[in-house]
């Protein structure tokens, strides 16, 4: 072998020049296909040729292979990309990148190019499982769905509509998500539905709203590819949204022009491929982008022409407390504001005060406040998580906003503020279905009673059926459900026994009150440990449905194999329990393929006219997705911008239509800086920050049953500083015991590996079912969007 | 019965005659084992062919951009054997050294167990070439994997960090698609239908 294999080398050298020019052009993937193209009539030709020699029994090679290829969304992250699927005899076999999406062009991630093997994990659920004599047992589906219509109706009987409750996802499918709330507010009659995405994008939905009175980007994925600065905001966007770094790499290798600027707490991927990084203490991001803004406004460097035409000042309550339990919460109200006003409270955050809170640099702040300020440069500012989950959530999205509308560089190609998603569709089923307490289809609002009015009409229900108050977001519906006063919950597509903050305090009051659990899953996973009735749910494209990503782009796919024994969509099972419940006449549709198109189809009348119409599901079958507003068969890449939203009319400019009554103008608020509920003191002396890793999808109950990404990433850890390592006397492996006033953990630490948090931090991901994190994170939340704060909490280091 | 046998014989000369032309015409390269092994080393390293291959080596440096310094160029060991565990072990050239973020999709492998089995499996290249039939494969023979992000074929198959087993007999030529076409299934997601 190794003779041969130095032959082969020799061969080869002698090619090396032409090899190396060869290496480096990059190929015209064009051409390439037309060549295919041309190779493809030779092979028809082939058989035709050596046609005696066929065996007409035995399979050809050709037929061996055939794998059928469909399109689907990605089953994983926000960013959307779209996937061949590879099925050969009713199972998937491969999965490849989809070239045919704008949102990828071919790329995934290694999750992505995993989906196949998250349906085939040994201990799927195939049966309905039955709490018996305290212990699961398999059981016959129909026992199970009248098990739970009968504790849900007396439940209901007993204790009111507001005793029963169903808890969902960003990943439920937009069908999963309105037969859930189509059941809970037109049928039930109680507000109690609300999603995991309140825990990770309520804060942007509300920053949204308050700025431009209307949810979700102006921009899209297109500004990647244009920019020329990108400004990450506690974004460790390598690892988190991979497939959108790449277009960033991608356009940063083509145009040199192009700078990254990292904001963040711990030296990540991010931060390696970065030109500026800025290491922040935690909550001074609010000081950060109001400093920014003084520089913009107080050199006169802001577009004067845009702030007086399409921006209005506002101010709101100040101190407004942190969500704690048993802490009463102030009214939170808002007044007019002048620019005189609000120049007069950015006063105070002059650079060096900034430098002082924040810890960085004043040239730094400058520096980018002067790309934001520069009218040549154009610049898209990125956040996910590390703004959303945060206490000011609300302000600091308000705060960043304010610097691209004072810059006037806001819904232009390659310019605009852009709020990134963790889930596939927490905007398309959360977001823009309305999946929460106080949503109803597209934008509206239980408050409204127009909204109501439009709602009950078309459901053809009575009147007055949805209440108009809204009841319990996530936190404190899981409080009630803890204190007993939730006695029944559906619980769909998410795992809160892993992702609730300060998770033990939730899992004791449930073992005290027993409420009645059902959980839609696929795995076992903590919540599963909990459920009275497990439902074995049909998963990704063993269903058909729709998810919606960050750049509102709606995405369908069919169905392509079948799911295990009993397994059927979330949404079968609200149609099947709202039938036994007496709403049978809210869901017409009788098959699986009917209950996806028909359930799309009527949510998306609530859609149209009201700026988020989405297309129609026949249309979105033969699209990679498509941007809403899709008006007139067409979608909407820069929303608010003349000549580029169907909704702006002629000689506006930009118009933000979501705010008719502030004249179609955007806010700019004053919010100030306020710490956070815990910091580090003597007895907790370092912050704790949790988040993600590339192979983890949320809770790994997925993703952990994959050989290649359970052994890349196969437990949670412990990152430290070296420097405090040092101190501490830690090296890397070395069990570190972590305890904050409400947990502890031992965990492995990471020193000096795939990221490196700045002194006084340490970072724990949050996937690993068996290494808790959040048995010690805070339930403290943002006041305004509900968003529990999972970065930042104070602990104690110790070696374990 | 005589004709049945005489059937059967004729039919086994027959196939083993074509089963040399067929190896003769569609693997000018190496041995029928070598190309074996290798399809079977190649997927040890992948979950299906044509997902991304995991690191099989651990990684020096922390940083994402430390792969390229090897994988730009490759390197083959041969004397530098003692500084890795393996003899002759190669650094291979990326086919798509455009993308940077390497561990967006290449992930190293820590030995520990598995968290819950897997049922999923894929197909292998080695079953390909079983069945691949007399006469239904007129040489050359078609390209047994997908060609996203590995549109240069010669990386793999020519450069000096391409295994052996998989060099063609007959060198260099250009255009190798000329020749050598994607399976047809996978063609429909690959061709934009021009
Ligand atoms: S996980 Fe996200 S980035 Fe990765 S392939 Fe899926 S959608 Fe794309």
């Amino acid at each position: 072998m190794k003779k041969e294999f130095k032959k082969d080398t020799e061969i080869n050298n002698s090619f090396a020049d032409k090899l190396d020019n060869l290496i480096q052009t990059k190929i015209d993937r064009k051409n390439f296909l037309k060549k295919i193209g041309t190779a493809y009539a030779v092979a028809l030709a082939g058989p035709l040729i050596f046609n005696s020699c066929k065996e007409s029994d035995e399979e050809t090679f050709l037929d061996k292979l055939s794998i059928k290829w469909e399109k689907a969304p990605c089953r994983f992250c926000g960013v959307g990309c779209s996937a061949m699927v590879g099925v050969r005899d009713g199972k998937i076999v491969a999965i490849a990148g989809d070239r045919k999406s704008s949102v990828n062009k071919g790329l995934l991630c290694i999750k992505g190019y995993h989906l196949g093997e998250i349906l085939y994990g040994e201990d799927r659920f195939h049966n309905a499982l039955i709490r018996k004599n305290g212990k699961l047992v398999e059981s016959p589906l129909e026992e199970a769905l009248t098990l739970v219509a009968s504790r849900f109706k007396e439940s209901i009987a007993a204790n009111g509509a507001d005793s029963v409750a169903i808890y969902g996802s960003g990943q439920w499918t937009i069908q999963d998500g309105y037969s859930a709330l189509k059941l809970m507010k037109g049928g039930i009659g109680t507000n109690n539905i609300e999603a995991n995405a309140r825990l990770c994008m309520a804060s942007a939905v509300t920053g949204f709203m308050t700025t431009f009175g209307k949810d979700e980007p102006m921009g899209c994925y297109d500004d990647l590819d244009i920019g020329d600065v990108f400004v990450f905001w506690g974004n460790n966007m390598a690892e988190t949204h991979p497939v959108l770094f790449s277009r960033i790499m991608e356009n940063k290798r083509i145009n040199p022009k192009v700078q990254l600027v990292d904001i963040t707490v711990r030296q990540t991927r991010t931060s390696d491929s970065s030109d500026m990084v800025l290491y922040f203490n935690p909550q001074s991001d609010l000081a950060i982008a109001n400093a920014i803004a003084r520089e913009i406004v107080y050199n006169n460097r802001y577009n004067h022409s845009f702030v007086e035409n399409h921006t209005f000042f506002k101010s709101g309550t100040t101190n407004i407390g942190f969500g704690l339990e048993g802490v009463a919460e102030p009214a939170i109200t808002d007044k007019k504001n002048s620019f005189e006003q609000y120049k007069k409270s950015l006063d105070m955050y002059t650079l060096e005060y900034v430098q002082k809170i924040s810890g960085v640099s004043a040239e730094k702040i400058q520096k980018l406040a002067s790309y934001y300020a520069d009218p040549n440069i154009k610049i898209v500012s990125l956040w996910c998580m590390g703004m959303n989950q945060h206490t000011r959530g609300t302000w600091i999205n308000n705060l960043v906003y304010n610097i691209h509308l004072l810059t006037g560089k806001i819904s232009q190609p390659g310019n605009g503020p852009f709020s990134l998603t963790g889930q596939p569709s927490a905007c398309g089923t959360v977001r823009e279905v309305g999946t929460l307490t106080h949503g109803l289809p597209a934008g509206r609002n239980v408050k409204n009673p127009e909204d109501r009015a439009f709602t009950e009409n078309l459901w053809g229900i009575k009147s007055g059926t949805i209440p108009a108050k809204p009841s319990a977001h996530t936190i404190a519906m899981f409080r009630k459900l803890k204190d007993g006063k939730i006695k029944a919950i559906m619980i769909q597509t998410t795992n809160p026994m892993v992702t609730l903050p300060d998770r033990d305090k939730f899992l004791k009051g449930i073992q005290k009150n027993k409420p009645f659990i059902v959980v839609c899953d696929v795995y076992p996973t903590p919540t599963t440990e909990i459920a009275d009735v497990v439902l074995p749910a049909a998963m990704w494209v063993e269903r058909a449905g729709c998810f919606g990503n960050s750049e509102r782009r709606t995405q369908q796919w069919n169905k392509m194999v079948e799911a295990p024994g009993d397994s059927h969509p979330d949404s079968w099972y609200n149609i099947e329990i709202g039938r036994r419940l007496g709403f049978g006449n809210l869901f017409p549709w009788k098959t699986e393929e009917e209950q996806a198109e028909g359930l799309y189809e009527e949510y998306r009348k609530f859609t149209i006219g009201v700026g988020k119409d989405i297309a129609p599901y026949k249309r979105l079958q033969k699209e990679r997705g498509m941007r809403w507003p899709v008006v007139n068969g067409k979608e909407t890449l820069w929303r608010y911008r003349e000549g580029s939203d169907p909704y702006v009319h002629k000689g506006e400019g930009f118009s933000f239509y979501g705010n008719k009554i502030l004249g179609n103008r955007a806010v700019i608020w004053e919010r100030p800086y306020e710490a956070p509920p815990e910091v580090p003191d003597s007895e907790y002396p370092f912050w704790l920050c949790t988040g993600r890793v590339i192979e983890h999808w949320h809770t790994g109950s997925m993703t952990r049953r994959v050989e290649q990404i359970h052994k890349a990433m196969p437990h949670a850890y412990v990152e430290l500083n070296k420097d405090d390592a040092k101190n501490l006397k830690i090296k890397n492996g070395d069990d570190v015991k972590l305890t904050s006033r409400r947990g502890s953990l031992v965990l492995p630490a990471m020193i000096d590996g795939r990221a490196k948090p700045k002194k006084g931090l340490v970072f724990v991901p949050f996937f690993d079912e068996s290494l808790l994190i959040n048995k010690l994170t805070l339930d403290a939340h943002c006041p305004i969007s509900k968003q529990p704060d999972y970065k930042k909490c104070s602990v104690k280091v110790e070696r374990g | 019965m005589l004709k049945l046998l005489k059937k059967i014989i004729f039919k086994t000369i027959f196939k083993t005659i074509l089963f040399f032309v067929v190896f003769l015409l569609s693997f000018h390269c190496g041995e029928k084992n070598e190309r074996a092994d290798f399809a079977s080393k190649r997927l040890k390293l992948r979950a299906y062919e044509g997902a991304p291959p995991v690191i099989p080596h651990t990684i020096l440096k922390s940083g994402t951009h430390y792969c390229l310094s090897c994988h730009t160029k490759g390197i083959v060991f041969e004397k530098d054997a003692e500084v890795w565990s393996k003899k002759n072990m190669v650094a291979k050239i990326t086919p798509h050294p455009e993308w940077v973020n390497c561990f967006q999709c290449h992930v190293p492998q820590q030995d520990t167990g598995l968290f819950h089995k897997n049922k999923f499996k894929t197909f292998h290249l080695a079953h390909v070439k079983k069945n691949i039939k007399s006469g239904e494969e007129p040489a050359p023979p078609p390209m047994p994997h997908q060609v996203e992000n590995r549109e240069k074929c010669i990386i793999c198959h020519l450069s000096k960090t391409a295994d052996p087993s998989i060099v063609p007999k007959h060198g260099m030529r250009d255009g190798c698609e000329m020749c050598h076409l994607p399976p047809e299934s996978l063609d429909i997601y690959l061709g934009d239908g021009e």
